[in-house]
């Protein structure tokens, strides 16, 4: 939907798109970062607006990259963001920690978007702890109208206290869609300028370091003072005498709650919202468990008890004894995501249990119909079991992207998948370990420039006897599609020096590097074969368009049933989701097959045939 | 408070789906809220969309029981998605089936279409199996399940009127007549329904 409109209006907005509009009411002019789920619809969503507004919105080779051209902004006085997800944070923490130290001074934004379940990330990360760890203020918004007003207002005080201010955010609140109204847009008049003030930016001098530690404190001191108390930070509703502690889309889990439960809940509850997460603001809660008596605590929180440790410590100076109702007593999980039901089982006194266990087959998530990465790794397992290596000997180290789908079966290609990157090197220290047997590390295209890169500079450098495979699908596909390095256009329309992999790795000297057509497959299992016949280290480029984005297939296939015999060996070795088994035989359900034809290649009675 | 789930496989159109909801929503000045569960695959996983409209909505998640209306684009998504029907929940179910690796694979069966309205029935009588996907087809548009489970429940509840919902598809999405056909086809199956269980 729209995020353009003027004050006042109604939209229904996803969480990010609220984000996306808090950027243009804030007039911040320079928003960056990585893609990563559930972060990456605020860039896309700026994107188709960044030509018009002239504003400059663009994704950043890494995490790390995007943080640092923000804070150059914010510099020279520039509102400005970075986006990533959680495991993106830590990518981009190495300067971050330094920044605080010089603050800013235009307002500089870090959004964060963790993700409790979790649904697509890794690590059930708690990026809250960056707090009190980088010593940065995080503030948290609980709906997309919050996060839109939040993402305002972090720009403002990340001005006013010259430092930059992290909104964090989880996926249940990106990903969420609700009524937001429109604020004004308030344009500002920059007046650009970055004045050398050696003490504030170079962190060279250990007695400026020491000098600016203490100027942190004391700004920290007085974001809390200020903040604590600031009643969009911090809500109380209702009177009762059991106090809930929440904060982000916990809040509304719970409202709904006790909206559904209670007649008047407000006489039995005491409801806490806080938006700021660090500095925790111990004041008001202190003020409030003081005055009032209440017979309980209780913490609504996902992940890590971060805001149940920190009433444990305000209860202990208040030497007030209360049970607290959290995780560390084990009333709330420490893992998964929160909804309404796990809620209820504890402020209700018992769960509403759901008697049958809900048996249905699991669905996988898989590689789609045409995926070019299906044929790289068929490809090579086919090459493995033809030079007569088995499949257990052989480690297939994956890496971040769609291609980690290639561990479900019936491919079960690879071994491991880690972080951003970490595919080269982990294979690196592999075979360093002594793995008689080749090692394989497979890589997409955005993930080795992302991070990827460094470690291929690793592995030339010291000539590791590997096979290092490039899925180079031209994109980066799970995230939504954004654009890679290799671009001659990024999706805002600036045009842009193209970097392809081969001229990357170059200068790397690597003897022996081949571009491969995963759906030329014959010829794709020939130079795999080859490339497994070899010594040192090899590169192997296997690059075909997303199918998504390349639409290219026109084609459909088709069954010969006069010669299918029901052997379903196409289904067994390809995976392809667009086959279906039904009244006993093999069918191809025309509106999922994208017409690659690779299952052509399986039939061993020529039964498939792709028709134009 | 009406609270609606889509439970679909991801390229059938259940985002499309739940933003043509909200936008109708919206429209009708109703306050609303929509959470959405899907994985990591751009194609082929599952989508489950949590939409609550009214003015006490606030959580994107519900509670077991809480679905009042189920838009099933997918049988084995629609059965994922037991524990939030009740015994007065509307259960609108699309019955082509869409294949799991898994089932596929013959790792795991593909549950019948008898056993997965059963076992709905088991917890609300409100079931109407409907073959959405070959209405479609007829039609020459396989893509269009979404908008005629959409009609259907429309028709049979009034959740939201046809004509708000109408207007959306021509605003919002990209075969503005061959959607408000099919919708329009289920639509008048779902108030053949609604007045042959009244009469």
């Amino acid at each position: 939907m729209t995020i353009l409109g003027s004050e006042g209006e109604e939209r229904v907005l996803m969480g990010n798109e609220a984000i996306a509009r808090g950027v243009l009411e804030a007039d911040a002019r320079i928003i960056t970062g990585y893609p990563g789920t559930p972060s990456s619809e605020v860039i896309m969503t700026l994107m188709s607006l960044a030509s018009r507004l002239g504003i400059y919105v663009e994704w950043a080779v890494n995490e790390r990259v995007a943080f640092e051209i923000a804070f150059g902004a914010a510099l020279a006085g520039v509102r400005a963001m970075a986006t990533m997800k959680a495991p993106g944070l830590n990518v981009a923490t190495d300067p971050i920690f330094s920044s605080a130290y010089s603050g800013v001074n235009g307002g500089l934004v870090v959004l964060v978007a963790d993700d409790p379940g979790p649904h697509t990330t890794q690590t059930e990360q708690d990026s809250r702890w960056y707090g009190p760890l980088i010593k940065l203020p995080i503030i948290e918004p609980s709906s997309p109208q919050e996060a839109k007003d939040f993402t305002v207002m972090a720009f403002e005080l990340s001005e006013k206290y010259s430092l930059p201010f992290i909104l964090r955010t989880t996926t249940r609140v990106n990903h969420s869609s609700a009524n937001v109204v429109l604020g004004p847009i308030r344009k500002r008049h920059y007046s650009i300028k970055y004045v050398r003030e050696p003490e504030r930016f170079i962190r060279a001098s250990m007695e400026w370091n020491r000098r600016r530690h203490k100027w942190l404190n004391e700004v920290l001191a007085k974001v809390e003072e200020d903040l604590d108390h600031d009643e969009r930070l911090f809500s109380i509703e209702g009177r009762g005498e059991k106090l809930i502690v929440t904060a982000g889309v916990c809040y509304l889990h719970v409202k709904q709650v006790l909206e559904n439960n209670f007649r008047d809940w407000g006489s039995s509850f005491t409801l806490v919202k806080l938006g700021l997460i660090y500095p925790f603001p111990k004041r008001p809660l202190k003020s409030l468990l003081s005055r009032k008596k209440f017979r309980e605590v209780i913490v609504v929180e996902e992940l890590d008890p971060y805001i149940e440790k920190e009433i444990k410590i305000l209860l202990g100076d208040l030497s007030i004894s209360l049970p607290v109702i959290g995780k560390l007593n084990g009333f709330f999980p420490l893992e998964g995501e929160y909804s309404p039901e796990v809620i209820e089982r504890v402020l209700l006194g018992k769960g509403k249990s759901f008697e049958e266990t809900v048996q249905a087959p699991r669905r996988p998530p898989p590689m789609c119909p045409g995926c070019p990465h299906r044929a790289t790794y068929l490809a090579l397992l086919q090459a493995l079991r033809l030079e007569r290596y088995r499949k257990e000997d052989v480690p297939i180290v994956g890496d971040i992207g769609c291609y980690a789908l290639s561990v479900q079966p019936p491919l079960e290609a690879i071994w491991n998948e880690h972080s951003m990157g970490a595919s080269i090197s982990i294979a690196m220290g592999l075979k360093a370990a002594g793995i008689e047997k080749p090692v394989i590390a497979t890589i997409g295209d955005s993930t080795l420039y992302h991070s990827g890169i460094t470690s291929l500079i690793e592995a030339a450098h010291k000539n590791v006897d590997m096979l290092v495979v490039v899925l180079d699908n031209e994109t980066v596909a799970m995230t939504g599609h954004q654009e890679t390095p290799a671009y001659a256009m990024t999706l805002t329309g600036r045009r842009t020096t193209p970097i392809p992999i081969e001229g990357l790795i170059e200068g790397l000297k690597i003897k022996w590097v081949k571009v491969v057509d995963p759906y030329n497959f014959e010829e794709a299992v020939r130079v795999f074969r080859e490339a497994l016949k070899q010594k040192g280290l090899r590169v192997v480029i296997s690059r075909h368009k997303c199918v998504i984005l390349a639409k290219e297939f026109r084609g459909e296939v088709q069954v010969d049933y006069s010669l299918c015999t029901n052997c379903l060996t196409c289904i067994r070795a390809t995976g392809c989701p667009a086959f279906a088994y039904s009244d006993n035989r093999v069918v191809i359900q025309e509106d999922l097959c994208n017409g690659c034809g690779l299952c052509t290649y399986f039939c061993p009675h020529k039964a498939l045939r792709v028709v134009s | 408070m009406t609270n609606l789930l889509i439970a679909s496989v991801g390229g059938q159109g259940g985002l499309t789906l739940s933003r043509v909801i909200a936008s109708a929503a919206l429209k009708e000045g109703k306050r609303v809220i929509v959470g959405e569960t899907l994985g990591m695959s751009q194609r082929g996983g599952s989508v489950h969309v949590y939409i609550r409209l009214g003015e006490r909505a606030y959580s994107p998640l519900f509670s077991p029981g809480e679905a009042d209306i189920v838009l099933g684009l997918e049988p084995v998504e629609t059965l994922r998605a037991l524990k939030y029907i009740g015994k007065h929940t509307l259960v609108v179910l699309n019955t082509r089936p869409i294949h799991t690796i898994t089932t596929l694979l013959g790792l795991e069966a593909y549950s019948s279409i008898e056993e997965v309205i059963g076992r709905i029935k088991n917890r609300s009588k409100k079931v109407l199996a409907v073959n959405s996907y070959e209405e479609c087809v007829k039609l020459n548009f396989p893509k269009g399940v979404n908008m005629h489970v959409l009609g259907v429940a429309v028709g049979i509840t009034g959740v939201l009127r046809p004509e708000t919902i109408k207007a959306v598809i021509r605003e919002l999405l990209k075969y503005p007549q061959k959607n408000l056909e099919i919708f329009e086809r289920g639509l008048a199956l779902g108030k053949e329904i609604s007045r042959s269980i009244m009469g």
